[in-house]
């Protein structure tokens, strides 16, 4: 029984650390657009140099 | 060569989007895991729980090794540079280099190729110029040039 509880309590753990992974993921997923758009603009910079 | 970013970033995200719809999934299960051991505990009698939480535990123990695996798993955010090639590296064996220690001569290393452009390294194991008879002299050369 008692196990089975700290089983339960680790349940908790996992649910709230994978919470803050999901929105870890939300932010890696605008972060993923911004550095696009760096490198998008370094590419330009460098051709209008040429 | 900004369609290459375009494709770049849609494989990112879409990886990213996956491992959100992993770790949705596997909140779901584990809060109805949760439940279900709850009701089992205090809804259950004593005995039947106790009968059955080996199994239970067991159950658990290889659900928690299923997401750890997919948990570990991190996604790349940087972009490969269009500008800036990536870094590349090469080791360069001289043999009998000792016996050269005392000439004027130099050797040249095997050719390394990157992002079309062949380089090699001109060595004077005795220097040159003001380093000659105290220091090692190492020069690259660029050798060829794909367009």
């Amino acid at each position: 029984m008692n196990e089975i509880r700290t089983e339960i309590d680790n349940i908790n753990e996992t649910i709230e650390i994978m919470t803050q992974d999901a929105g870890k993921l939300d932010q890696n997923l605008d972060e993923v657009q911004k550095r696009k758009q760096i490198k998008v603009k370094e590419l330009q910079t460098v051709l209008e140099q040429v | 060569m900004s369609k290459r970013l375009e494709k770049e970033k849609d494989t990112k995200i879409s990886a990213i989007s996956m491992k959100q719809k992993d770790l949705q999934k596997n909140i779901k299960l584990l809060g109805n895991t949760k439940i279900e051991l709850n009701e089992q505990i205090n809804g259950g009698s004593k005995i039947e729980t106790v009968e059955k939480s080996r199994e239970i535990l067991k159950q658990l123990q290889d659900m928690k090794k299923n997401i750890e695996m997919q948990v570990s798993d991190s996604i790349c955010l940087d972009f490969s540079s269009e500008v800036v090639p990536e870094f590349e590296s090469a080791i360069f064996n001289f043999k009998n280099f000792s016996s050269h220690l005392n000439s004027t001569e130099f050797l040249y290393s095997e050719p390394i190729h990157s992002n079309g452009v062949q380089w090699r390294l001109k060595v004077y194991p005795n220097g040159s110029g003001s380093a000659k008879g105290s220091y090692i002299s190492v020069f690259l050369e660029m050798t060829e040039v794909r367009g």
